[in-house]
């Protein structure tokens, strides 16, 4: 068996167990079950407004399982290889005679799977409310599920992180960009009206460096207006940044030395 | 061909915010020749897990070399028919152990003696269980499976008898043997000293991070600490007018005098004569095994 083989054949076997044992385990199930407590929040919040019922319950359930999608990609991601990692339970994979790679981008797909299993059962499930209460169910859905790209961003800078850092510290971290990931339209604003001096630049390179994660935000297409970034480009962004993330995981991880 | 190669080995860590770097190993030598079963013995923080981890690929040493049959522990290709397992059993705790066993099939050894290993370290029953329902001695003896696995030619093992309770330890040393009969090279650490006397062809031991002691079994007792002189007793009045070197101590109807020297023998013997007592036998005095190898642990006799 060639080595690109042996490699396709360890991550695939990796991906299936970790998804397994994901699958099965109290955080994700816990998460999940979170994500579907906030969507009926946002159903009970959405009665409360006054002939905007299906606006808002669209809004704020996007939101919500944008929310919950984002921080299971972290949270599992995180888990699974700080875990892995701490406990020495990795050692045992890397005696295999496989590369390291196949670990980690093996564990970048499990996430994925998980966040993309997530959204399709809480966009269902919103989706769901939105079609009962009249209005667009299917667009709902496919705003949920293109809001998957958050999830796998944030997988992907988890996954970075954790690769050489600490689990307490690669949360932090996750967080952080997360937070000012989600902020990226109003840091472009800033950048575009305030001056800045010598720091304009510098700046800029963060703002290019941070996930621009409103793009994955379809809640205006949903209402009928036209998305607010292209969504062939934000798809294309997506992809490369979290491959981006993934390599250069991949990249931490071959150096780190597990003691 | 030599099985484990390892010499010089060293590692530090990187410095730390204050600048300090812990060393953890200063200078490993070990050689495994094939189809021997070797010991690693010493302390606790001595450096034998390190050295283990380095060995197969989890840790990259900060100088010096191991291999395995000529490849270097670093090269992929080198763990192909490696079986490890580490001091500490950690498996994904919602995954059963045949998952488990399935999943590290597919990393290289293959998935055809999965039942043969479950069935060898008395885990079939259990095999669908979660391994979090698992005892800590089950999860050690999955450990072992999951080294077993496939046919390796090589088993490094890291403790593999802690946390045992007796027949799960006699169950891993009938393993032991029987791989060993195969003619798998085995390398394990213990702190049980008597399964290394009693498996091991050849011993190293670590202390502080360096190799103190690297050979085989007969060598580690090294030469003739003395001798003792058996006699035929006529009584125990006899012994009180021993006026030979050593001390004389009486046994029913023996009399034992142990000695330093082949000079204090000679003088012992004639000593006995001169009493009337009759040599029954002379026999050459070494220590016994453990206390050797705790000496070379607590930077004895070097």
């Amino acid at each position: 068996m060639n080595r690109a083989a042996s490699t396709s054949r360890a991550v695939l076997s990796q991906w299936k167990s970790s998804t397994l044992e994901f699958l099965r385990s109290k955080l994700y199930v816990g998460l999940l079950a979170a994500g579907l407590l906030l969507v009926a929040a946002a159903a009970s919040l959405a009665e409360l407004s006054l002939g905007e019922t299906v606006a808002t319950l669209a809004d704020i359930g996007m939101a919500f399982v944008a929310l919950t999608v984002a921080a299971l990609g972290g949270a599992v991601t995180i888990s699974s290889v700080s875990r892995a990692i701490a406990s020495r339970e990795v050692i045992v994979i890397l005696a295999r005679p496989v590369g390291r790679d196949a670990f980690v981008i093996a564990r970048f797909l499990a996430s994925a799977t998980l966040v993309i299993a997530a959204n399709v059962i809480l966009g269902s499930v919103l989706a769901g409310l939105v079609g009962f209460m009249g209005g667009p169910a299917l667009r709902t859905f496919l705003a949920v599920l293109f809001s998957s790209f958050e999830g796998l961003i944030v997988a992907g800078i988890a996954l970075t992180f954790a690769a050489r850092s600490p689990s307490v510290l690669s949360a932090s971290l996750t967080v952080v960009a997360f937070v000012l990931g989600r902020m990226d339209g109003a840091f472009k604003v800033l950048l575009d009206k305030g001056t800045f001096g010598v720091m304009e630049q510098p700046m800029r390179v963060i703002h290019h460096v941070l996930p621009q994660l409103s793009r994955f935000d379809l809640t205006a297409w949903v209402h009928g207006d036209a998305p607010t970034s292209s969504v062939l480009w934000s798809v294309g962004y997506g992809l490369v940044y979290t491959t981006t993330m993934v390599t250069l995981a991949s990249w931490r991880f071959r150096g780190r030395d597990i003691l | 061909m030599n099985a484990i190669a390892i010499a010089g080995l060293a590692k530090k860590l990187p410095a730390d915010f204050l600048g300090r770097r812990a060393v953890l190993l200063t200078d490993v030598s070990i050689v495994v020749a094939e189809g021997s079963i070797h010991g690693l013995v010493g302390a606790n923080g001595a450096g034998k897990s390190t050295t283990l981890r380095i060995l197969v690929g989890a840790a990259s040493p900060s100088a010096g070399t191991a291999t395995l049959f000529g490849v270097p522990s670093s090269d992929p290709a080198a763990r192909t028919g490696l079986g490890y397992a580490p001091d500490v059993s950690a498996h994904p705790q919602t995954l059963s152990a045949h998952e488990i066993l399935t999943l590290h099939g597919a990393l290289g050894p293959g998935t055809d003696t999965i039942d043969a290993v479950l069935a060898e370290v008395e885990l079939t029953a259990r095999q669908h269980d979660p391994v979090g329902r698992f005892s800590k001695g089950m999860q050690q003896r999955l450990s072992l499976a999951i080294a077993l696995l496939g046919h390796p030619r090589l088993l490094v093992l890291d403790e593999p008898m802690s946390g045992l309770d007796p027949s799960g330890r006699e169950l891993v040393r009938t393993i032991l043997r029987a791989r060993h009969a195969a003619g798998v090279t085995i390398l394990f650490s213990s702190h049980v000293l008597s399964d290394i006397a009693e498996l091991c062809d050849a011993v190293t031991v670590i202390d502080k991070g360096k190799t103190v002691f690297t050979g085989s079994l007969a060598a580690i007792l090294g030469d003739v600490h003395g001798h003792r002189a058996v006699f035929g007793a006529h009584g125990a009045q006899d012994v009180p007018a021993w006026n030979g070197p050593g001390t004389a101590v009486v046994k029913g109807e023996r009399v034992f005098v142990d000695v330093a020297t082949d000079l204090e023998l000679e003088g012992a013997l004639g000593a006995g004569r001169r009493l009337g007592l009759k040599v029954i036998s002379i026999e050459s005095v070494r220590p016994r095994l453990e206390e050797r190898l705790v000496g070379l642990m607590t930077g004895e006799s070097r």
